[in-house]
């Protein structure tokens, strides 16, 4: 479509509405599956980390709050 | 034609709908011209403006009246002009996630990395929404009773202005009554031109020489590490990311999501610096405690300023509270949705979508009603959402970074190597940052007194 044209473009429901069925998909992305992660290299790495850190927090939480009652 | 209306008829209520607000969009999309291009772009803003300002909540109102009262305007204006990128580049990731994927974050870590991580995540950002929102219905119900409204009247108001415009309102109109409702947000500014004695030259002069007051010790080492807190929350990422998604952007609109982010980051920082300043220009000075109340401040701005900058400074304490409950509410209701399956549209009708809408009702009549409690432990409350949020963040923005570097659902909108130096960068100093606020919450004297 020219500039000019997309200026002044008068709207067409049915032919926008084709357009913006093309272009959007408008998908239930609840019926498409996400595919699980493969967990390797850095990101193991990652996890192992967080949960180290988790557990750490968890531990000075317990004595934390055991110091004020 | 046929087969395609035949297909929009199949589709959920929720996508119909959104979908005609996607063809308002598409149909704006295709004019060209300065004026069309700012109808697009105030059509698309809305999640990064509305998480920075919701940001700015109560417990953030009284965290940057605290800091201006106890360290002035030395070194926490410049401080919070570095907020604004620290924000900004952690947030507009959750832009680039929920255009791209079209999904929430609690459903990306669910699907991604198992229900266990998934189970983590959901019921650590629950129990931290339902605590940050109690602080909320606080503000609240103390701005209110500057009013003279008690607080019985003023938390079950809250609770039916929340919950109205949730129910009955499509995601369209709730965004616009919620952004009108953060505007007043930006009443702290105006104040700032009234409080007496106050030299912009000291400002000007506090980005040359970051000056702290007594220097550095734990209580302002406490105050930092609150206000690194009150900048960065973890239901932040997961309100974006699903807001993103129920307003429906797709990779096209990313540019105005990053356009959306950073105004919201200006305006977080704007709004935070004009309250530093009038408690400043008011209160500093007069106390060095660490237990100064929102009440003493109230008072202070009365007596140097005037009763009405009182009230003023009350309604945006009111209106902190209130846009920051109408987002963590929803947070709650958009995540239990991704992680569970149900519908996750602010677009469903009410009895369609009463598995959507009742999590964020249930957390808002908890709250809500807590605080009517006569001595409840709100300080235990809010000492354990810091807790919480803690442990969370770095969990939180872990998964956050994971996503962003993964070619096989981010394709070529992953981060490049440039974002993830900074995003790397700001991670690691909010964990080691997190993990201190941790220990002093815990031992609060482990920096000494």
């Amino acid at each position: 479509m020219k500039i000019e044209d997309r200026i002044s473009k008068k709207i067409n429901l049915d032919e926008d509405w084709e357009d913006f069925i093309k272009e959007e998909g408008l998908i239930d992305y609840n019926k498409i599956p996400v595919q699980k992660a493969q967990i390797n290299g850095w990101v193991r790495t990652a996890f192992w980390f967080l949960r180290i850190y988790i557990l750490v927090m968890i531990v000075l939480v317990i004595v934390g709050f055991a110091r004020i009652h | 034609m046929k087969e395609l209306k035949d297909n929009l008829e199949s589709l959920p209520v929720d996508i119909k709908l959104r979908a005609v607000d996607r063809l308002k969009i598409h149909l704006m999309r295709q004019k060209y011209g300065y004026f069309s291009r700012l109808c697009l772009l105030l059509a698309l803003i809305g999640p990064g403006i509305l998480v920075m300002i919701a940001d700015n909540d109560a417990g953030g109102v009284i965290t940057y009246a605290q800091t201006g009262a106890l360290f002035g305007i030395g070194f926490f204006i410049p401080f919070m002009v570095i907020m604004l990128p620290v924000a900004y580049i952690v947030q507009e990731m959750t832009v680039r996630l929920g255009a791209v994927t079209h999904r929430g974050h609690a459903e990306m870590i669910w699907k991604r990395y198992g229900k266990f991580w998934g189970a983590f995540s959901l019921i650590d950002l629950v129990i931290a929404n339902v605590l940050t929102l109690i602080t909320e219905f606080i503000g609240i119900t103390l701005g209110m009773q500057v009013f003279g409204m008690p607080p019985l009247v003023s938390s079950v108001m809250a609770i039916v202005v929340i919950a109205s415009i949730q129910l009955f309102l499509r995601y369209f109109a709730w965004e616009w009554i919620s952004l009108s409702i953060a505007a007043f947000n930006l009443i702290f500014v105006p104040l700032v031109f009234f409080v007496p004695h106050l030299h912009w030259g000291a400002v000007e002069r506090s980005f040359t020489s970051w000056h702290i007051p007594g220097g550095i010790h734990s209580l302002f080492i406490y105050v930092v590490l609150a206000n690194l807190g009150t900048t960065i929350a973890p239901w932040m990422l997961f309100f974006q990311q699903s807001s993103v998604v129920d307003k429906g952007l797709t990779v096209k609109d990313i540019r105005d999501g990053q356009i959306d982010t950073f105004i919201g980051s200006l305006f977080m920082v704007i709004v935070a610096i004009a309250i530093i300043l009038i408690t400043a220009g008011t209160v500093y000075g007069i106390t060095n405690s660490a237990n100064l109340d929102i009440q003493t401040i109230l008072s202070a701005i009365y007596a140097k300023i005037s009763p009405l900058a009182m009230r003023l400074f009350a309604l945006g304490l009111v209106e902190a509270g209130l846009i920051a409950a109408i987002a963590i509410s929803a947070s709650t209701s958009w995540a239990m949705g991704e992680a569970f399956g149900w519908p996750k549209s602010i677009n469903m009708p009410p009895l369609q979508g009463w598995k959507f809408y009742l999590p964020g009702i249930i957390s808002l009549l908890i709250a809500g009603g807590i605080v009517l409690i006569p001595n409840a432990p709100l300080g235990f409350l809010n000492l354990t959402v810091q807790v919480i949020a803690t442990i969370f963040m770095p969990a939180a923005m872990m998964f956050l970074l994971l996503l962003l570097n993964d070619k096989d659902i981010m394709g070529e909108h992953s981060n490049k190597l440039w974002q993830n130096i900074l995003a790397f960068t700001i991670v690691g100093f909010l964990i080691i940052m997190n993990g201190i606020y941790g220990l002093t919450v815990v031992f609060p004297h482990i920096f000494g007194r």
